[in-house]
């Protein structure tokens, strides 16, 4: 451990060394006196100080922790010799806070046996944190030196985001070859009553519809809708981001397709993800549980990074957007670049929907007259391209700021219902 | 401090009072900022002024009872700056500051009584100074020892 001297031994220092000199010149025993607990308290200190050894260990603790979640982190630590008065703390990095216990803890180690210091952190934003290791400064037990060092590694810390539980997702258009949970269009063993028709050699008796049978004389059997689930790609435009305090663009878009990416893998869809921005990330679709915490840290990668190179989506891997995949956007409509990647994706077929994050809630008031005029201005110009985009088939559902997902889902569900569809 | 500044005991309150509020306004200061730097420095006007005038006019005997008042005064700060400002404290610590401060205050004391003892100190206030070398010396070869184990 690094020593330093502390301000009680300089000080104290000083007085002795000046009191004694004072002594010594005036003849005035009754100043050594004065300075004698003062230079006991050196000479003790003096005696009592080692140079300690320090091992020890920081962990996080275990599990996913959400947003605004506390997570406990545990730190451990040993010193080879005595010493008094203690402090541990951990400089928490940016976007982390301390909470309830503190980052820090003052105590008393004990030589030679095992010190568990538990400390609680919060991260009010979902992310990857750098966890620092933890700093331990110690005093000698008269408290004349400190001695410093750092304990344990850093590590990474991810904080998950907090998602609503959706009731009512957005049915997809087409379905895929799996099975699944959703009703498919093809016919043939299913629960959803589709058809009925002639009988042909190989169709199992218990299908044959007897009603009709003996009202024709012909068998005549029951087809349903296959059980097939369908491919969602989660879209995130991440050219551009706008913040109003801790909410912003970026936060509400990753929420949401957290709570999408939740819903549809439990109706057993296969779920991919598409980070379009400055750096373009993506995941292919799958599905399960373990598949969700996937999509969830590639999610929590997700950031915003300027850039000028102007991108398509033909750069995008072709098994990330497979046929037939229902693309549900999330994006504020602000770069060019999105807005026509998004034009794009609706000419070649597949079957989208956008969730466009209100980018004017998040701007707050104008301050001056020419501001107000600016921002009304502007604002019907996005209003302009956003009917643009609809009249061309686009179906675009405002999120506007407090609303809940659940609310702007039952809006784009309301579009498809009655928009006219262009997809075969 | 509190006894000298109100002027209730015998040393003059004009000369002591103007050092020894600098003095506390330091700690005070010290506290409020929670800088060590101003407590370290603080105790010299409470002591220097005070130690000047108890030398020429008396009693000789209320010096062992001044260093550890100042003593006390200082640990207290710092104590303060250490412990209440920064995170959570686990009690042991506490005792184990309390126990210290009060351990070295009453050794103190009796150590300073011993001295004024040792050094003859009458109503003259004459130095013995073979008291005084030994003192020194003890000092001193402390402070060497302290060095020697790589204190610094």
């Amino acid at each position: 451990m690094n020593a330093r001297p502390t301000v009680r031994l300089v000080s104290y220092t000083v007085l002795v060394g000046g009191a004694l000199v004072a002594a010594l010149v005036l003849g005035r025993v009754a100043l050594v006196a004065l300075a004698a607990p003062f230079a006991l308290w050196l000479v003790l200190g003096a005696a009592l100080a080692a140079r300690p050894r320090v091992t020890g260990s920081v962990s996080a603790a275990e599990g996913r922790p959400s947003e605004g979640e506390p997570v406990e982190v545990e730190v451990e630590f040993t010193v080879t010799s005595r010493v008094g008065f203690s402090r541990v703390e951990l400089d928490l990095p940016d976007g982390l806070e301390s909470r309830e216990g503190g980052a820090s803890r003052n105590l008393m180690p004990t030589a030679g046996s095992p010190t568990l210091v538990p400390l609680r952190v919060v991260a009010p934003r979902w992310g990857v944190y750098r966890l620092p290791p933890a700093r331990l400064t110690a005093q000698d037990p008269l408290s004349l030196l400190q001695f410093t060092a750092e304990v344990g590694q850093a590590q990474r810390m991810r904080v998950y985001p907090r998602w609503e539980r959706l009731r009512r997702l957005i049915p997809p258009m087409r379905t895929q070859v799996y099975s699944g949970n959703r009703t498919a269009r093809q016919h043939g063993e299913g629960l959803e009553f589709a058809d009925i028709r002639s009988f042909v050699p190989g169709d199992r008796v218990r299908r044959i519809n007897w009603r009709v049978t003996a009202r024709t004389g012909v068998p005549f059997v029951n087809d349903f809708h296959l059980e097939r689930n369908a491919d969602v790609i989660l879209f995130l435009d991440s050219f551009s981001e706008l913040a109003s305090g801790r909410e912003s663009v970026l936060n509400l878009a990753v929420r949401a397709a957290t709570a999408l990416a939740q819903g549809h893998l439990r109706e057993r869809d296969r779920v991919g993800v598409v980070g379009f921005g400055g750096l373009l990330r993506w995941l292919l679709p799958g599905m399960g549980q373990q598949h969700l915490y996937r999509v969830v840290e590639t999610l929590l990668d997700t950031e915003v990074v300027a850039s000028y190179a102007w991108r398509q989506i033909d750069v995008i891997p072709v098994r990330v957007l497979p046929p037939a995949a229902t693309v549900i956007a999330l994006t504020p409509l602000l770069d060019p670049r999105s807005i026509g990647a998004l034009v794009d994706m609706h000419h070649r077929g597949f079957d989208l929907v956008v969730l466009e994050i209100s980018a004017e809630d998040l701007l707050g008031p104008a301050a001056r007259d020419v501001d107000q005029v600016a921002l009304r201005l502007w604002t019907m110009l996005r209003d302009a391209r956003r009917n643009r985009l609809m009249g061309a088939g686009i179906p675009i559902s405002l999120w506007r700021s407090g609303q809940p997902l659940e609310a702007v889902l039952a809006q784009a569900r309301e579009y498809r219902r009655f928009a006219p569809r262009s997809i075969a | 401090m509190g006894y000298t500044t109100l002027g209730a005991g015998p040393l003059p309150l004009d000369l002591l009072l103007p050092f020894e509020g600098l003095g506390l306004l330091l700690l005070l200061g010290g506290l409020a900022l929670r800088w060590r730097v101003l407590t370290g420095i603080g105790i010299f006007p409470l002591v220097v002024p005070a130690s000047v005038v108890l030398v020429e006019r008396g009693p000789l005997l209320l010096a062992p009872l001044l260093g550890i008042v100042v003593l006390a005064s200082a640990e207290l700060s710092f104590w303060s700056i250490d412990v209440g400002a920064f995170g959570s404290t686990a009690p042991g610590l506490i005792r184990f500051l309390g126990l210290r401060l009060t351990a070295m205050v009453v050794v103190g004391l009796l150590l300073g009584m011993a001295i004024l003892a040792l050094g003859g100190v009458g109503a003259s206030g004459t130095l013995d100074l073979t008291v005084f070398g030994a003192l020194a010396a003890a000092a001193v070869m402390g402070l060497t020892v302290w060095l020697i184990r790589g204190g610094l």
